[in-house]
């Protein structure tokens, strides 16, 4: 009964997130994922499910 | 007595005899002063009879005005109570003596405490006593043993196995093994004050006979190894009054880990302490059931124990979780799955149909801080999203995992087989989410340290920053690896099946609070090193 057991905190913050959100635009995401060998279908999949965290344009 | 005289004082003049013969002849003066002597006797009785009349008249008054005589019946009712009250205090002697006799093993216990009060002290059923001698191994059965006889069995107040061994004999199918040994019992036992605690080694000097000394003696036999105490803190910090004594206790085998937590009992919550338990023995009502093991008698936790323990865990370890800047987002503790499993797999619940109930239980529980409330309303929110959510259509995770990890569960019946099937497909995900999520850190971290100490340094080289990133494009192809592994799991959810419920919870964490966001901020790094080039 260990109180720690399985308390794993996520490594980064939702603030640092949203920063790293902020400096990569979806295009340059697709790019850089892509280039280092993921495909471009799982590429824009992931990026259509990060776009989803991105601020919301008014 | 007066009235009768009055009564016999007045009578009225005798009738003469008409064949007695006058033996002469009045007078009619005689007869004028017979006639006078009687009328005056007439009047002097009249008056008589009228005193009286009166006096009996206000004597019946004054009896009115006297109140009614006590109530029969209400009588007969108080002296049914006394006697009641009387024969229910001589049964209470009688139990009290009979415990003393049936729980003999608790050598030093005061029956009459108000902690003692608050317990109810039985045997356990002939099923928890056969169940706890086949399911609790023989190695776990003798470091209880040892610590049931030399330590706890000594308590003046009441103590009590809880986790596993308390959860495993209250559950009918269950292939889990306890591995570790946990114990409350209460703080005026320990024998000394938590003050007294040296911080640095986490041992103590200045004690008295108790729980700890017990445990001294034991280690100074070889028989326990590392004890060590430490006052818990509430959570942000400040200390609680609860110490927990930990240590490690030999068996033929092996060591097996002991936790036992000394709490404050009724004695300290009437004095103004607070309750600093999850569970509080012998600071509310709670039964304890005391099994035979190889002639040592042990206290366990009831089932309704196990379950209140369970789902106050759940709850109380909210609290613990870093939320980190990531409130109101979907996802659980590992150790919060196995909880909420175990307190379906209980007796008396119906096992695939419990889990809303148990989501209702834990919404009824105070958390202890605001994040905890958080999680409690993300727990039940993921719920409501599990049980509406149409895609998760799959052909279940649960048989998924275990056919993926190649294990055949044996049992004897479809109930035992969903349920050891639930309980070992937690098991692999519980573990398997926490190696990733380790993984994923640690991979992370290292990352990080070594784009950030190039972006840093004021000499960079392209060779050094070129394999920067190279090591960033190979870590993002392994989490895009991981990322496959779950949205595979995702898609083998089956929402009809409750069961899947606590595999499933453990997965829209891990893709959505470390692999997405791990990318993201990977990438983002990547992108400034390149632009150094």
């Amino acid at each position: 009964m260990n109180e720690s057991d399985g308390l794993i905190s996520p490594p980064i913050t939702e603030a640092e997130y949203k920063k790293s959100l902020a400096e990569l635009s979806r295009e340059k995401l697709i790019k850089r994922l892509v280039d280092g060998g993921i495909s471009e279908a799982e590429a824009t999949e992931f990026a259509d499910e990060v776009d989803k965290d991105r601020p919301q344009a008014a | 007595m007066e009235d009768k005289k009055v009564l016999k004082k007045f009578k009225f003049p005798e009738t003469k005899n008409p064949e007695t013969p006058p033996q002469k002849e009045e007078s009619l003066e005689d007869l004028k002063a017979l006639g006078i002597n009687t009328e005056t006797d007439i009047k002097a009785d009249y008056n008589r009879g009228e005193t009286l009349v009166k006096s009996l008249e206000e004597k019946i008054s004054s009896m009115e005005k006297i109140k009614p005589p006590v109530d029969l019946e209400k009588l007969e009712k108080n002296i049914t109570a006394t006697k009641d009250e009387a024969l229910s205090k001589i049964e209470q002697e009688i139990k009290g003596a009979e415990k003393e006799t049936t729980f003999d093993h608790l050598k030093n216990y005061d029956f009459n405490s108000p902690e003692a009060r608050l317990v109810n002290l039985e045997s356990a059923s002939e099923k928890i006593q056969n169940r706890f001698n086949e399911k609790i191994n023989p190695e776990m059965q003798s470091a209880i043993s040892l610590v049931a006889e030399r330590v706890f069995n000594k308590c003046r107040l009441p103590y009590a196995l809880i986790g596993s061994n308390c959860y495993v004999p209250h559950t009918e199918y269950s292939g889990k093994i306890p591995d570790d040994l946990d114990v409350v019992f209460g703080i005026n036992d320990l024998g000394f004050d938590p003050k007294d605690i040296d911080d640095q080694n986490h041992r103590v000097k200045n004690y008295g006979p108790g729980v700890y000394s017990d445990l001294l003696e034991l280690e100074n036999q070889g028989l326990v190894k590392g004890l060590k105490v430490e006052e818990l803190t509430k959570y942000g910090g400040e200390k609680n009054g609860c110490v927990k004594v930990k240590c490690l206790i030999k068996t033929a085998g092996r060591f097996i880990e002991m936790e036992a937590f000394a709490q404050h009992m009724q004695s300290e919550i009437a004095a103004g302490e607070k309750f600093n338990g999850i569970i509080n023995l012998g600071a509310e009502k709670q039964t304890i059931e005391v099994i035979d093991l190889n002639g040592t008698k042990v206290n366990i936790g009831s089932e309704a124990t196990a379950e209140e323990l369970y789902l106050k865990n759940i709850v109380n370890e909210f609290a613990l979780y870093d939320l980190n800047g990531w409130e109101n987002r979907s996802y659980l503790n590992a150790k919060a799955l196995q909880r909420i499993f175990n307190v379906t797999n209980l007796d008396h619940e119906n096992f695939e149909s419990s889990i809303d109930k148990i989501i209702a239980t834990i919404g009824e529980i105070d958390p202890p801080t605001p994040e905890a409330k958080t999680a409690q309303t993300v727990l039940q929110n993921l719920w409501q999203e599990f049980k509406s959510t149409e895609h998760l259509q799959g052909p279940g995770l649960v048989n998924y995992l275990l056919q993926k990890n190649q294990i055949d569960i044996k049992s004897q019946n479809e109930t035992e087989n969903k349920i050891l099937s639930t309980e070992k497909a937690v098991d692999l995900i519980t573990t398997e989410t926490q190696t990733d999520m380790k993984y994923i850190g640690d991979k992370y971290s290292a990352s990080k340290t070594a784009a950030e100490a190039i972006l840093d340094s004021p000499v960079k080289s392209p060779e050094m920053i070129k394999a920067a990133i190279d090591k960033i494009k190979t870590d993002v192809q392994e989490l895009f690896g991981l990322g496959r592994k779950y949205k595979d799991y995702s898609q083998q959810v089956d929402s009809a099946s409750r069961r899947d419920f606590c595999v499933y919870a453990a997965i829209p964490r891990l893709r959505n609070y470390f692999i997405k966001p791990v990318i993201v901020k990977l990438e983002a790094l990547a992108e400034k090193l390149e632009a150094t080039l």
